[in-house]
């Protein structure tokens, strides 16, 4: 085989018919779940799925599988639901493909090399069904997704899901067999150019629905945790505003006691003794009361539940272990345009960071401040250290941590958090004073 | 030019820290005049409308009034985006973070303290030299992003860079890292040359540089902190 005959079968028979499914591919994506795409999106699936087909139509099942395999690997190694419904999408159109050649090659008998012509209807004829298809399933998950599936439904879907193809593959390998009698030259073709799409598609297929499914599921599991871990939060939080509403009240109780003997002092003037008493019990009574957690009735200005909660948890902690901390919060926090989850990371990082470092001096210090700045939202903590300055630059660096090893986790996460998943989040970092400062600044996306 | 505006509510208080202000202004012989001393917020609000300047105000934060002293300072901070807010208070309690963060207060001062003379002529120095400096040497770069303004001197820079994210680029300091939006290409047009883009998501500082490590492609900073240098780009640097 010359070279010029390779690269021409090469260009024929692979890449263009994986060019024109790539095309049909992208414009079911983009159906689909167009509105969250952009055009640089749509070009890495375009060569997701070029490749896709051209692994594909190799014709080898020694060659395709092992290719697909380590593609959806690496595709949706990542728990991103969206990426494994692309990829779905792209197996899922050549699936279709497959059967198409299938029900085609008994239509017509004379196929024994795909030409130009063949291919170039193949793609109108696919462009057609693909379109009708795609107009039925928008309508059904529009309707579907308006609503949460329940987990008898879930299941039903997916066994649907598995079965399906799974009964084509088997038919169709039974079609052959009946059919082996009659036409030899149909046979091997469809044994060479559709099974070994099929058979490997199928395979995938599952894997994908499978491994959304199970995403989709500890996705459920994480934020229920989240959910529960939020409500303990809060429950500790109206613990501490209880015990301070008992404290004040007994505070009322006793002001009335204690200024009553003034009346005697007054009534019968007597300057000394009235001098005397109210300087050794009225002025210091607030004294006497300990206002746990005074600060922590900022917070009743913060309106997101998850921040509030987070925040709270924190802010008690400090307080138990002698923490001096101010909490600086003088308008209502509304919204802060991020995931919740995520939020409550980066704040409990960054406080517990705080903590740990600001508990090592003699005087541990922590403020913790929320404003409302234009359109963006400002966390900031503040906190003393004890001994030399910590390098900024280190602080980030996975492992990093000034106690040792196996704790460093914390910072890094949150630059990766943001640095990965925001754009609109920044976060500056600064040693001020002796104080070591974090701001975080989140902007509101749509303001 | 810069101008004293004092807002308290209490004449008492207004007449003596008006007082206190004069005497520092003429002891320390400063460029500087108090143009407004008044109890009613609006007056200031008027006045800073009209007049475009760049002001040190004294608010007291519990004016009695409608407008308290943190929309003023908002208000003030919306048309003058330079000028040097400095909150008086009688709590000790003071959300004193809140205010710088909010509105980029300089500093407050507590009206029955002992040392009140000292701040408030502590703040008026800081607030002129700090003006003066600025405007006289082009030592630093002010980014305005459409709601932000962040202030950053130039010979504080490290190294600017990328981040993961589009849009957003990271400025690294001996004792600060800030981010905000913004490109490499714009931001250099800003800097002076001894800055050089050294590759696609760095600008370094060559004051900075402690060594360039030719066979990592990496240069290492004066703090130990690393960055990359493109090959394309290694020649401009050596040279």
């Amino acid at each position: 085989m010359t070279v010029a005959l390779f690269v021409y079968l090469l260009v024929s028979n692979i890449i263009i018919p994986a060019l024109f499914i790539s095309i049909l591919c992208c414009l079911s994506i983009y159906i689909l779940c167009g509105n969250e795409l952009n055009i640089r999106e749509m070009r890495k699936y375009f060569c997701l799925s070029i490749i896709v087909g051209s692994a594909l139509y190799t014709g080898s099942y020694a060659i395709t599988l092992p290719i697909l395999s380590v593609l959806t690997i690496v595709w949706i190694r990542n728990e991103n639901k969206q990426k494994t419904i692309i990829i779905l999408i792209i197996y899922s159109v050549y699936f279709l493909n497959a059967i198409y050649i299938f029900v085609y090659s008994f239509c017509d008998a004379t196929i024994s090399n795909s030409s130009l012509k063949y291919i170039l209807i193949e793609f109108l004829i696919m462009l057609i069904i693909i379109s009708v298809i795609l107009v039925f399933t928008k309508k059904f998950f529009k309707y579907k997704l308006g609503r949460d599936i329940s987990a008898a439904q879930l299941r039903f879907i997916m066994i649907l899901i598995i079965i399906v193809p799974l009964t084509i593959c088997i038919s169709a390998i039974s079609i052959i067999t009946f059919w082996d009698i009659i036409v030899n030259k149909k046979i091997e073709y469809v044994i060479g150019n559709v099974i070994p799409q099929i058979i490997p598609l199928t395979s995938l297929i599952f894997a994908c629905v499978v491994v959304y499914n199970q995403d989709k599921s500890s996705e459920y599991r994480v934020r229920l945790n989240c959910e529960a871990q939020e409500k303990r939060e809060i429950e500790e939080y109206s613990h501490v505003i209880e015990d301070m509403y008992a404290e004040t009240r007994r505070f009322k109780h006793d002001y009335m006691n204690m200024l009553s003997p003034l009346k005697e002092y007054i009534d019968n003037n007597d300057m000394k003794g009235l001098k005397e008493f109210f300087y050794n019990n009225v002025i210091d009574m607030d004294k006497e009361i300990k206002w746990s957690g005074s600060n922590i009735d900022k917070l009743k200005h913060i309106k997101f539940v998850g921040l509030k909660a987070i925040l709270s948890a924190k802010i008690i902690k400090a307080t138990s272990m002698n923490i001096d901390i101010k909490v600086d919060i003088i308008e209502d926090i509304d919204y802060v345009d991020m995931k919740v989850m995520d939020l409550c990371r980066i704040v409990g990082i960054l406080m517990d960071n705080a903590i740990e470092a600001a508990i090592e001096c003699e005087y541990p210090k922590l403020k913790v401040c929320v404003v409302n700045k234009n359109d963006y939202v400002v966390l900031v903590v503040h906190n003393n250290f004890f001994g030399n300055k910590p390098l900024i630059h280190k602080i980030f660096i996975e492992g990093f941590s000034t106690k040792g090893s196996a704790r460093g986790l914390g910072l890094y996460t949150v630059k990766n958090i943001i640095d990965t998943r925001y754009d609109n989040v920044f976060l500056n970092t600064a040693i001020e004073d002796r104080m070591f400062i974090q701001e975080l600044w989140v902007k509101y996306e749509d303001a | 030019m810069l101008q004293v505006i004092i807002c308290e509510d209490n004449s008492v208080h207004r007449e003596k820290l008006k007082m206190l202000i004069e005497n520092t202004i003429l002891r320390e012989q400063l460029d500087l005049k108090v143009e407004l001393s008044t109890g009613n917020p609006d007056d200031v609000i008027s006045y800073v409308e009209n007049n475009k300047i760049t002001g040190i105000y004294f608010l007291d934060v519990d004016l009695k009034n409608n407008t308290n002293g943190i929309r003023l300072g908002e208000k003030i901070r919306e048309m003058d985006s330079l000028g040097f807010i400095i909150f008086t208070t009688t709590h000790l309690e003071m959300s004193y973070l809140a205010f710088k963060y909010k509105i980029e207060a300089m500093d407050y001062v507590i009206k029955d303290d002992e040392d009140f003379k000292q701040r408030v002529n502590g703040c008026i120095l800081k607030a002129y030299n700090t003006y003066y400096r600025d405007k006289h040497t082009e030592d630093s770069i002010i980014i305005k992003e459409d709601t932000r303004i962040i202030k950053i001197k130039l010979g504080d820079i490290f190294f600017i860079e990328t981040t993961g994210v589009a849009h957003k680029i990271r400025v690294h300091e001996e004792n600060r890292q800030l981010e905000f939006y913004g490109n490499l290409k714009d931001l250099q047009e800003k800097l002076t040359a001894n800055f050089y883009r050294c590759h696609k998501s760095y600008i370094v500082n060559r004051e900075k540089i402690q060594e360039i490590d030719k066979k990592n492609n990496k240069i290492i900073m004066i703090n130990g902190e690393e960055c990359y240098v493109s090959f394309r780009y290694m020649r401009g640097l050596l040279t």
